[in-house]
């Protein structure tokens, strides 16, 4: 398992993990009224903005973990951190899943948007569009890592 | 014109090189060696920039290190 095939697997369970974190603080939130008021995007970016830290951290932290977890179970007392144009052109394939993704949901959210759907729910179909995407850039890396080529 | 596949001989190439490992040769051209893996099983076809380096370990032209093939 190469350095960046180790990243990818640590980023899908970082993106997976966040994302769960914020259907269940956003299903919280309207619960407790939050999104009811004139203040409801407002409080919606106060909990978009500490995901972006905090999947930083979360990323970092699963990393650090996974590659000593990796170098124990392996017995490598020095793993590669090699990365080298195979793990480049890999990159670019999953790039291109998140310019999809994010393409699509910026698209749905105009639309929805169009057909008077509120403005939190806009900004939500771009968020989720973008996190799906980075998930699913991973999930190609993933596969891309797992056929070999 | 169908679809082409690089092909190579690296794996013999090492095997006359003292049995050099694919970790070896993926130091010497600075990859990992699961890229060399994937090329010497024609999964991943290298860029010219690797191509060239990996037929300088072994003193080869590059046009005998690898070659071009239809995939069917």
């Amino acid at each position: 398992m190469t350095y960046q095939d180790r990243n990818t697997v640590v980023s899908i369970f970082a993106n997976l993990a966040v994302s769960a974190f914020v259907i269940l603080r956003l299903l919280d939130m309207n619960a407790s009224g939050l999104f009811d008021g004139p203040d409801a995007v407002n409080n919606w970016a106060r909990l978009v903005i500490w995901l972006i830290p905090l999947g930083i951290v979360a990323t970092i932290i699963g990393t650090i973990s996974f590659n000593i977890g990796f170098a124990i179970l392996t017995n490598e007392p020095k793993p590669s951190f090699i990365v080298d144009e195979r793990d480049r052109l890999f990159e670019r394939r999953g790039s291109f899943a998140i310019i999809i993704f994010a393409g699509a949901g910026f698209v749905s959210a105009v639309i929805a948007l169009a057909l008077d759907a509120s403005a939190l729910m806009g900004f939500n179909i771009i968020y989720f569009g973008m996190a799906f995407g980075s998930l699913a850039a991973d999930i190609v890396k993933f596969i891309c890592y797992r056929r070999g080529y | 014109m169908g679809k082409l596949k690089i092909t190579n001989i690296i794996r013999r190439l090492r095997f006359d090189a003292d049995e050099m490992t694919q970790k070896d040769l993926a130091a010497k051209v600075g990859v990992t060696r699961q890229t060399i893996v994937a090329i010497e099983n024609a999964k991943y076809s290298p860029t010219l920039e690797l191509a060239i380096l990996i037929s300088r370990v072994f003193d080869k032209p590059l046009e005998e290190v690898f070659d071009i093939q239809d995939a069917n």
